[in-house]
């Protein structure tokens, strides 16, 4: 059963994987081993082939949908049995800019990854940022930036959160084609990573947990 | 020489090679990719040192400055969203340059004032007033406000190349469709020139060139004036000819004759 579930999220199978986790639930399968034992080595997978270049974007998108499916059965469960996600991660790209392909892969890395994602979509001022650390109370903090004219919020929205007293309360990724590890760590921040797979490990990394 | 104008893109910091080549100052690298990609057939070489940060301004003047002593007078398209940098760049180009880019988004607006004080040309990308477009009605709608914007600053729209925004088919496959038809509806609709960069379309699948070549014939086919690419990919070189004979922009195919009689195939 959590093989086929598996097998479905691996092949991008949205319905078939919702049905699955249904029919596992009833089963009386614990939700907690739905999500470690086939959600999240699933996409595990999907992220090392993707990193290995056997997978493409739209491959990792469908199974990512599939993935999301699943877990929109699962989650309600979840939450009822009391079972801990791996952390919070609140995500956005940075203000000016309107691009979302990756940091909607990194979102859905993480998410596969067993983690809780709070999106604030594109466009995201430094002010928006803080307000969502102050509310969500994050573990991580992931920005994006495909331009160099809009990376150069990202030092900005650092210096916001310690100003208002926050920094030490949230770890901060960076990420996006112009971004480097030298940029990332110019600008204090504490993790980069090149793409959305490796993105779901250095979260991983800076959280301590595997 | 084909009708539709090609700008060159290799000389962009975002590639590794040429973000060294500007790190160490190094002539060498920038004069070989501007001569390849004009030997290649490129009419305008676009010119980017965004990766630059803070040094931008100076990479781009710099990048100016080689390229035109190794290839004399060149059109030149000058990269930059920093109103410095691009003043600037601008001022050392001594053929008619191409101001890339303008926009509806109000950081913009500086960029937009330095191209209405020139006579240079000006692409316009049609976001930012209401967002970013998802369809051809809505790039159309934010080419309309950027056309008007425009013309009341002073620049007319026969200076103007609307950018037709190509974006990666591999996230949503709706995107590759609504820029061609953008193309159409804007030429039509505003009777501006409108542009596409190609190689945006094929992000994050294999064979990318593969994609690239296809999609540059649909573009000529949509009546695509100029295309931001790689001129050096004989592949893509020899798409663009043959896309223009097959839609009747090689007056009895001279042109296509001209480049394969030797080749046969």
């Amino acid at each position: 059963m959590l093989e086929e579930l598996k097998s479905a999220v691996l092949s991008g199978e949205d319905e078939r994987a919702a049905g699955l986790t249904k029919k596992a639930l009833e089963k009386g399968i614990e939700p907690g081993k739905i999500l470690n034992e086939a959600l999240v080595p699933a996409m595990e997978i999907v992220g090392r082939e993707y990193e290995d270049g056997e997978r493409y974007v739209p491959e990792m998108l469908i199974s990512a949908e599939a993935m999301k499916a699943a877990m929109e059965v699962l989650r309600p469960k979840l939450v009822e049995t009391g079972v801990q996600l791996r952390g919070k991660v609140v995500i956005g790209t940075v203000e000016g800019d309107l691009h979302d392909i990756g940091k909607n892969l990194v979102a859905m890395m993480l998410e596969g990854a067993g983690f809780e994602v709070i999106d604030l979509g594109v466009e995201v001022t430094a002010d928006r940022f803080v307000q969502a650390v102050r509310e969500h109370k994050p573990d991580v903090l992931g920005m994006s930036a495909l331009l160099t004219t809009t990376m150069i919020h990202m030092p900005e929205v650092i210096e916001a959160l310690k100003e208002a007293g926050l920094r030490e309360k949230v770890k901060v990724i960076v990420g996006g084609a112009p971004v480097t590890q030298e940029f990332a760590e110019k600008i204090g921040a504490d993790g980069y990573a090149p793409d959305a797979a490796s993105a779901a490990e250095v979260v991983k990394k800076l959280l301590g947990v595997n | 020489m084909s009708g539709v104008l090609i700008i060159g893109e290799l000389l962009n910091s975002s590639r590794k090679k040429v973000r060294e080549a500007l790190e160490r100052k190094d002539e060498g690298i920038i004069r070989t990719l501007a001569r390849a990609q004009v030997e290649a057939g490129a009419h305008i070489l676009d010119l980017n040192a965004g990766e630059m940060l803070e040094r931008e301004a100076e990479c781009l003047v710099w990048l100016v400055e080689v390229v035109q002593d190794e290839l004399g007078e060149v059109r030149l398209s000058i990269d930059t969203s920093d109103p410095g940098a691009m003043e600037a760049a601008i001022s050392a180009c001594k053929a008619r340059p191409v101001v890339n880019s303008v926009s509806n988004e109000a950081s913009r607006e500086g960029i937009l004032e330095i191209a209405a004080r020139t006579d240079a040309e000006v692409i316009g990308l049609p976001l930012g007033w209401k967002g970013m477009p998802r369809d051809a009605a809505g790039r159309l709608e934010e080419a309309r406000e950027l056309v008007s914007r425009c013309e009341e600053t002073g620049i007319g729209r026969n200076r103007l190349y609307i950018d037709i925004l190509c974006m990666a088919v591999g996230s949503d496959q709706t995107q590759g469709l609504a820029a061609l038809e953008a193309a159409r509806l804007v030429k039509t609709e505003l009777g501006v020139r409108v542009c596409g960069a190609v190689s945006n379309v094929s992000f994050g699948l294999p064979r990318r060139r593969v994609l690239n070549r296809a999609y540059l014939a649909m573009m000529i086919a949509f009546g695509v004036d100029a295309v931001i690419m790689d001129p050096t990919d004989e592949g893509m070189r020899e798409v663009l000819i043959s896309a223009e004979a097959l839609i009747g922009q090689d007056r009895h195919c001279l042109n296509y004759i001209r480049h394969f009689r030797k080749k046969g195939g």
